[in-house]
């Protein structure tokens, strides 16, 4: 049985064709979000918000148009559908924009828990005082700045004029911590944890406020840095930022514009044989999974880099069909922005030491929590200071490093891995994740 | 009929319930090409109502986008259940510094306003960019450029009888050249945003900017890196912005004080040099960062954040003026009807000096000359890092050869105590993209070229 979104979108399609679009996807989303929010270690607001939406986007000789409106009203969406057709009617041709065919969809489970979705006001209350609670007893001196969480469920439905028809429901409970530890006059740096539960029985706000207390309690009583030459162990969390860059250079919009450094790569060597980066949007009880793409096409397990061998752009249906492929399930975004390519959780496998054996290894070096730099797409090339640096000497963590910045290149970083951890973490967004281990590179310059 | 529902918040609050209640319908139209492709011909249509209450002591904030008396009844209802069930265990209860309320319409759409023109139009000059940049040379090897207009109508009320009406629209328009020879891969880029009109393409012709984006990369090509350490650097009007905005506004913002920044205990002190007057205000309506009336109802002074180097005042909310026992700024803001507002910035900028360009050079036997802010990241602790993607090397007082992947370090209180020239040629140039903070805001920031030392790092210098 169709839902009453879905059920909402045919009539439109069928009033679309008749104003000159030669191919129309509607994709509708109905959200509803509760939220606690902190500041200042103290409960600061709660919040309610419901939000329905439609991206519309149409093609018109090949020409598209994209508009959306955050309502279902059919007046608002037929001047949307208005805009989009004249907006089209405007641009450039391009000879692959056609719309994704229909493709066989599977449903992902554990993506929608009844009892999530359900939960009221006054229990989430108790979540949020439970976790500034948890935080300022793991250790007084930490100031939780921006800190929120929030229940969400998220309804989506997509149609379009190639057949294309899907619909899926997931609820998830999202929270962000954001502050840092001040003790007298020293006043460490900031830093964050940022996790999703698709299941109520997944919280652990013990294990949440630990994690967070850990990251900004160790920025404090940082000490100047001195040159630095030696391997580093990269976080998780630093590494995700950094692979942010081999997401954009894996996907085919950016490989076939030529502004990548995966262009014609396809089936090199481009990392340490041991490092595997898989992308599944399939895995059950992950807030990056869903059923299907912002196409309406289903995700699969894709393997980006396998044994160090780069095996899989990410394509979307447009670049997919520009060397006729078929599309990867990589279309992403919310109903306000036409789809763009991204992936959904990334992961790689657990390596076989423990961090503590990564650093007892190291005579001279660094661990690496937070990296604020941007790498390069094409180049690679990132430079940027590191927060809450830890100097490891004699196989040990000394103390915190401040004023010391970091200069590699993240395609080299992933041919210089020397370790993998057997400890992984997690960052869950509302429509991404990371789940990777500690690594030790080669390569990385500091300076002061 | 939409000021009636705005209306119908404020009156049917229950009694001791304040209320601030805000419709905000934003259009917001993007056009960017990437080498020659038409990635995004986008417009994005959001419009709604936020109602945001404070019963007993706490806030409590719904939003709904359906304009029907059902739907704002039941935010208001569902705004009070919230704080209400907050109140419960909130310890230290959330009060109001008391404000004049304001009534009135409010307009910048500029000379030319965008209504007045197609999205056909937009298009055209993003194609138009794009080929000029990628005919420009040879070397040229790839091309990104955007324009957007964010266009905003909002109906702001509150408990205390503020009623006013605003309408502005924010176009931008951003340029970017790759120049590319053997292995070497260098960007030349400008971008440029305002509050106003159309005539933002006639006080900044997209070709003139698209020739200098591109003369600026295939330059850069056989640039120097920059001798690292410290150094004289006189930076131009968007660099004093962004470090006006990122290192130190930050750390003034009231919420962010009352957690613990940099700037905490430091109002009466010395924190820069006398040069140094920095202001953060929405009075501009040129700027980017222009309000007349923050979305709580409250004027949007000028506030005068460090006088002559001593600092004077944060950027206020109700709440954080009340904890301080001071007036409020209007600094808070949402992006959207959807979200809460924060305290944020405005437009940031270092007031004039008296000197003129070649004074504020004078006397410089080697240093740099920062022109274009890039990408960068401030701390609690005020430490920034910051690209200049646009940079020259100035040698005995004159502007030399332009030097590639510099970047400015240190502390921004250092660096501001260090500032020993301010010239006159004030203007405000940050206006392009968004200040983040959990949501956007359109901020601007700028000052007159203004000398300094800082760390100066490059090419793994």
């Amino acid at each position: 049985m169709n839902s009453e979104l879905l059920d909402m979108l045919q009539p439109i399609i069928d009033k679309a064709s008749k104003t000159g679009a030669d191919e129309i996807e509607l994709y509708a989303q109905s959200r509803k979000e509760k939220g606690i929010n902190i500041e200042s270690n103290s409960l600061k607001s709660a919040t309610s918000t419901i939000l329905d939406g439609i991206g519309i986007r149409v093609l018109v000789d090949k020409s598209i148009g994209f508009t959306s409106v955050n309502s279902l009203l059919p007046e608002r969406v037929e001047e949307g559908i208005n805009t989009a057709v004249s907006i089209a009617r405007g641009t450039p041709s391009v000879s692959h924009y056609t719309l994704a065919e229909p493709q066989a969809i599977s449903k992902v489970r554990g993506l929608y828990d009844k009892a999530l979705e359900g939960l009221s006001m006054d229990e989430l209350l108790e979540y949020a005082s439970n976790l500034l609670e948890e935080v300022r007893g793991f250790d007084e001196r930490i100031s939780m700045d921006s800190t929120s969480l929030s229940v969400n469920s998220v309804e989506s439905a997509i149609l379009s004029s190639k057949g294309i028809e899907a619909e899926e429901k997931k609820a998830f409970l999202q929270f962000f911590l954001f502050g840092m530890a001040i003790d007298g006059e020293d006043i460490g740096s900031f830093d964050y944890v940022v996790d999703a539960v698709t299941s109520k029985k997944k919280l652990d706000f013990k294990q949440t406020a630990k994690d967070f207390g850990e990251r900004v309690v160790r920025n404090l009583g940082a000490k100047k840095a001195e040159a630095l030459t030696g391997p580093a162990i990269v976080s998780p969390e630093a590494l995700a930022d950094l692979l942010n860059a081999l997401v954009l250079a894996a996907s085919a919009s950016r490989i076939q514009d030529g502004a990548s450094y995966l262009a014609d790569r396809l089936g090199e060597q481009i990392a340490a044989p041991e490092l595997s980066i898989i992308d599944d949007g399939t895995k059950e009880n992950e807030t990056g999974s869903a059923s299907f793409d912002r196409e309406g096409i289903p995700h699969r397990l894709h393997k980006i880099i396998d044994d160090g061998i780069f095996k899989g752009i990410l394509y979307d249906a447009f670049t997919a069909n520009k060397e006729s492929l078929t599309s990867t399930g990589h279309a992403r975004g919310t109903f306000r922005q036409a789809p763009t390519i991204s992936s959904t959780n990334l992961e790689i496998p657990a390596g076989s030491q423990s961090v503590e054996e990564m650093i007892g290894s190291i005579e001279k070096g660094m661990l690496i929590p937070r990296i604020s730099a941007f790498p390069d797409p094409v180049s690679g090339v990132f430079a940027g200071p590191v927060k809450g640096g830890q100097l490891i000497e004699g196989g040990e963590i000394k103390h915190t490093l401040k004023e010391i910045q970091v200069t590699g290149n993240i395609f080299e970083v992933l041919k210089n891995i020397t370790a993998m951890s057997k400890e992984r973490s997690a960052t869950r967004f509302d429509r991404q994740t990371s789940l990777f281990p500690y690594v030790q590179v080669d390569g990385l310059s500091f300076s002061v | 009929m939409i000021r009636d529902l705005v209306r119908r918040a404020i009156e049917k609050s229950p009694e001791g319930v304040h209320v601030e209640a805000r419709y905000h319908h934003h259009r917001n139209t993007q056009i960017r090409m990437d080498k020659g492709r038409l990635e995004r011909a986008n417009v994005d249509d959001f419009a709604g109502i936020g109602v945001r209450v404070l019963a007993d002591g706490a806030w409590g904030y719904a939003s709904t986008s359906k304009l029907d008396r059902n739907a704002v009844d039941a935010a208001l209802s569902d705004a009070v259940t919230a704080a209400k069930i907050l109140a419960k265990t909130k310890k230290d209860k959330i009060e109001l510094a008391p404000i004049k309320p304001v009534t009135g319409t409010f307009e910048s759409m500029g000379k030319d306003s965008f209504e007045n023109h197609s999205v056909e139009e937009a298009v055209n000059i993003v194609k138009e960019t794009d080929a000029r940049v990628r005919g420009f040379d040879k070397r040229i090897s790839g091309c990104l450029s955007w324009v957007s207009e964010g266009r905003s109508h909002k109906i702001i009320m509150n408990s205390d009888g503020s009623d006013v009406e605003v309408r502005d629209s924010r176009p931008m328009l951003f340029i970017r050249a790759i120049a590319a020879e053997g292995s070497k891969i260098v960007p030349g880029a400008k971008g440029v945003g305002t509050t106003g009109g159309w005539e933002i393409f006639k006080n900044n012709p997209p070709l003139e900017m698209a020739d200098y984006v591109s003369n600026l990369a295939v330059k850069l090509l056989a640039a120097p890196f920059p001798k690292g350490g410290k150094q004289t650097i006189v930076m131009e009007p968007g660099v004093v912005g962004l470090i006006a905005h990122e290192a130190i506004g930050h750390t003034v913002e009231a919420d962010f004080v009352m957690s613990g920044s940099a700037a905490k205990g430091k109002i009466g002190k010395k924190v820069a040099s006398d040069r140094v007057t920095l202001v953060d205000s929405g009075e501009q309506d040129f700027g980017a960062g222009w309000i007349p009336v923050d979305d709580a109802g409250v004027e949007a002074k000028k506030t005068v954040i460090i006088e002559k180097g001593t600092m004077k005042s944060y950027l206020h909310s109700r709440h954080s003026a009340h904890h301080f026992g001071v007036e409020p700024t209007g600094s808070e803001r949402a992006f959207e009807y959807d979200v809460e507002p924060l305290i944020r910035m405005r437009n940031t900028y270092l007031e004039p000096g008296d000197l003129s360009h070649e004074e504020v050079l004078e006397g410089i036997d080697f240093g740099y000359l920062c022109v274009e802010p890039g990408g960068g990241q401030a701390d609690s602790t005020a430490e920034f890092m910051f690209q200049i993607p646009e940079a020259y090397e100035i040698v005995d007082g004159e502007v030399g050869q332009p030097v590639r992947d510099l970047a400015v370090t240190g502390n921004a209180y250092d660096v501001l105590m260090s500032v020993d020239a301010v010239g006159e040629n004030w203007k405000l140039s940050m206006g392009a993209g968004y200040c983040g903070k959990g949501q956007l805001a359109k901020v601007d920031g700028g000052g007159g070229s203004t000398r300094a030392k800082a760390l100066v790092s490059g090419g793994g210098s």
